[in-house]
């Protein structure tokens, strides 16, 4: 393949902005189904694929030797080749084979074939000898998403957003920000689905009012408490499970068809599930259906379903009661109840969440879609297309983050349902005489023991000179970006040693493993692997200096003469770069056109608090936010200064 | 140096909060500094988005919370509040307290080994009565004056209702570990 995907206008034809317009998608990843859609004459809609289906199965086949397949055809190939053919993968992001084994109930009707190996990341066997993981069947799927984005919009796109379960964990957000990547798509930002939901039917109904979302996928639920104000989209609180959704229905609904057939327990699990799944969807509107599988006629009807599945759905209640706890709501204070995620079709479903809100919940628009359609409006905004300027969403870190403690317990740094991007940060101390290192455990969850909660990270501080026990200051700070991913850092006060790191190693990918993963595609040989990192540091390059340019035109006025010719200078040396060189000149001009720019920056920002407050001084401002941080942690250091093993 | 979050939202520097004109500030402020409005900045630009965007969030959180606010407060006027120092907290959290605390907290694990859900909420009870009475006090000296002794009078009530709010936070921990 040449890099024809990847060839950018050269600098100078045109300018990024004007390139990109219309350009930002939004990408639905789901358990079952994902789809893309785009803004266009300034509405959301969803892109068909050329057989006119907008809904593309979340289901890869692998092939020894082949590109892989995605979609319905893979779908239809799954009961012949069921190792092969991967599904619900979603379900297995950010996990390790442990985790995945540790759920049997999962594995009940898959027919994976799992590599049993020690890795943080969990592997399928596939196509003979291949290993993959979720993030590269993630990866498949959001590549033939971007090529039929690219076909139907003419060439290279600007970004996409990207939405992930609300409660999904840092783990979780991280793999499909590399899936992403792994895909050549540049990851605008990660956005909570029922967040995406409520942008969608917030601005279709232009309202105002407290809101919550009930997103019930194929493989995950969320619910999140939205205040709509004037355009702000401030999420209040969300809850969920990650690992419950229509499948679990399709699945009970099978062992409920071998029940009733012992004869079918023979049969591949893809195919019971793919029965039970047709029965399920006849359920939704009548109240039998009538399936035939080897020549056996089973009848279902709807009350039999509804038995079989009424656990699942009940499972859904405690979070549903958590998060208007935590949005100090009661469910009559609600303006509304929103349903989004396929699984919200069925019938039983729609009746709890009626009996759980005490009220008839709103679904006019297409619960397949609307997820995707908010996520389109939002890469619209970020993309800097929009015409709703107005429009903000304001989200929250669905599962708290904390540091293991001695014996075992955790302390937690930032809770749940924070306002993102946030951080705190939090002073620990030596517990023994002599000790010259910390070991950091950082984990995530509500549980008071760090070991029923999720690992995210183990990093150690070393080199501390020997003091006595509670004489070293360890500040250990955290930061959680508008993704809602964690950075942490840590740094002993009296000798200034520091560690930093993004909570990555235990289970994110690092650059040489992306490019190993896309040689094993079959479809990058190593000098398209070149290519696109010069491209996409070139598309970068152009994106920054589009940026720059907008913003010296509009307020050049900021800078004296010395600092603009300075910045001049490094601009001109970037594009010279742009033109010829390979991708690491260009990174390492661009990082130097950065540092100049900093103080523009700055001022231009102190302009805009200005703006918002309105004829402030801007000098104290700047002074109040200047050391604005790291009260958070005061609020909880009540005790003692929390020992770190 | 303890930052300025009343002047950052251009509110009064007092006890006494306009909730609904913070909230309005709040999201004034948010629409400026996101990150979302300057995603098609340069990335120095987009790096003081995420910054100044944490601070706002961490500053909107203290004002709006009746303790941190209080906390705050304190300190802005320039009277740390004994938590800073933990070895100082040991010796000035008043022996009367720490004897009440301990008592309060036996009454709740008896009530919880012998998982007696009556007495649990009679403790929870107890500990939010407590609670209000600390209120009722802080109030009050926040409207009286800033002199010190009142200040630290303040501070007392406060490190109590720390002590108050741990254990209301611990029991509905628990309640959510039981609904699951």
């Amino acid at each position: 393949m040449s890099g024809g995907l990847y060839d950018i206008a050269e600098p100078g034809e045109s300018t990024v902005k004007e390139a990109c317009k219309g350009r930002a998608i939004g990408i639905d990843l789901g358990t079952t189904n994902s789809l893309v859609a785009v803004v266009k004459d300034a509405s959301p809609v969803a892109l068909a694929d050329e057989s006119g289906d907008v809904l593309l199965p979340s289901v890869v086949r692998y092939r020894a030797g082949a590109s892989a397949i995605v979609g319905r055809a893979a779908q239809a190939d799954a009961v012949q080749h069921p190792r092969d053919t991967l599904s619900s993968v979603k379900r297995f992001m950010g996990r390790s084979a442990a985790d995945v084994l540790a759920r049997a109930g999962e594995r009940r009707f898959a027919q994976y074939e799992l590599v049993d190996a020690k890795e943080p990341v969990v592997r399928f066997r596939v196509a003979g000898d291949r290993e993959v993981t979720p993030i590269e069947v993630s990866a498949e799927i959001l590549g033939t998403l971007r090529a039929r984005a690219e076909a139907q919009l003419g060439g290279e796109l600007e970004g996409a957003v990207i939405t992930v379960p609300a409660y999904f964990d840092d783990a979780q957000r991280q793999a499909t920000k590399d899936a992403a990547r792994l895909a050549g798509l540049h990851v605008l930002r990660l956005v909570n689905e029922p967040t995406a939901a409520a942008l969608a039917y917030g601005l279709d109904k232009k309202v105002n009012g407290t809101f919550a979302v009930y997103d019930l996928g194929g493989g995950t639920f969320d619910v999140s408490i939205l205040k709509l104000t004037d355009g702000v989209f401030e999420v209040k609180a969300t809850g969920g499970d990650t690992a419950l959704g229509g499948d679990d229905f399709d699945r009970a609904l099978a062992e409920l068809l071998v029940t009733k057939v012992p004869q079918l327990a023979g049969r591949g699990g893809n195919e019971l599930v793919a029965t039970a799944r047709r029965a399920k969807h006849a359920l939704t509107d009548s109240m039998q259906a009538a399936i035939e599988l080897d020549g056996h006629q089973l009848v279902f009807d709807r009350a039999e379903l509804d038995v079989a599945i009424a656990p699942i759905i009940e499972r859904t209640g405690p979070p549903c009661r958590r998060a208007l706890r935590d949005a100090e709501l009661a469910a009559g204070e609600l303006d509304g109840v929103i349903l989004v995620g396929g699984a919200t079709r069925v019938p039983a479903v729609r009746a709890y969440v009626e009996k759980l809100f005490g009220r008839a919940p709103l679904c006019d628009l297409d619960p397949d879609q609307v997820v995707a359609l908010g996520a389109a409006v939002q890469a619209d905004l970020l993309a800097g297309g929009s015409i709703q300027d107005d429009v903000l969403l304001l989200d929250v870190l669905p599962l708290s983050l904390g540091l293991e403690m001695m014996g075992g317990v955790v302390e937690k740094i930032i809770h749940r349902n924070s306002t993102i991007p946030c951080g705190a940060k939090q002073t620990f101390t030596t517990y023994a005489d002599g000790q010259t290192g910390f070991d950091l455990h950082v984990v995530q969850g509500e549980r008071e023991t760090a070991d029923a909660n999720r690992s995210l990270a183990r990093f150690k501080l070393t080199g501390i000179p020997p003091m006595a026990a509670g004489m070293a200051r360890l500040e250990v700070r955290f930061v959680v970006d508008a993704d809602g991913l964690l950075q942490v850092s840590a740094r002993e006060e009296t000798s200034g040693l520091e560690a930093q790191v993004a909570v990555k190693p235990s289970y994110g990918l690092t650059d040489e493993q992306i490019e190993q993963m896309l040689i094993a595609s079959y479809e990058f040989a190593e000098e398209d692997l070149v290519q696109r990192q010069r491209s996409e540091a070139r598309v970068e390059a152009e994106r920054i200096l589009a940026a720059l340019d907008g913003a010296l035109r509009t307020d050049g006025a900021l800078l004296s003469a010395d600092e603009r010719a300075q910045i001049d200078e490094h601009v001109a040396s970037l594009k010279a770069a742009v033109t010829a060189a390979a991708h690491r000149p260009i990174r390492e001009r661009i990082e130097a056109l950065d540092l100049v720019t900093k103080p523009f920056a700055e001022r231009r920002m102190n302009r805009d608090i200005g703006k918002a407050i309105g004829g402030r001084e801007v000098g104290t401002v700047e002074k109040s936010v200047e050391h604005a941080q790291g009260t958070e942690a005061h609020e909880r250091r009540a005790k003692e200064h929390g020992e770190i093993r | 140096m303890t930052p300025d979050y009343f002047s950052l939202f251009e509110l009064p520097e007092q006890f006494a909060i306009d909730r609904a004109e913070l909230e309005r500030r709040y999201l004034a402020l948010s629409r400026e500094l996101h990150p979302d409005r300057h995603a098609t900045g340069t990335p120095q630009e987009r790096l003081q988005a995420v910054q100044r965007t944490t601070d706002l969030n961490l500053a909107y959180k203290v004002l709006r919370d009746d303790f941190l606010r209080a906390e705050h407060l304190l300190r802005r006027l320039g009277f740390e509040t004994s938590e800073k120092e933990s070895e100082d907290s040991r010796q000035t959290v008043d022996g009367g307290l720490l004897m009440e605390i301990m008592e309060l907290r036996e009454a709740l694990s008896d009530a919880r080994t012998a998982k007696d859900e009556r007495q649990i909420e009679a403790v929870r009870t107890d500990v939010r009565a407590r609670s209000e009475r600390a209120w009722v006090a802080i109030r009050g000296g926040f409207s009286a004056g800033e002199d010190e002794a009142t200040l630290q009078a303040i501070a007392t009530q406060l490190t109590s209702l720390r002590y108050y709010r741990r254990i209301l936070e611990e029991l509905s921990a628990a309640d959510e570990e039981r609904e699951g």
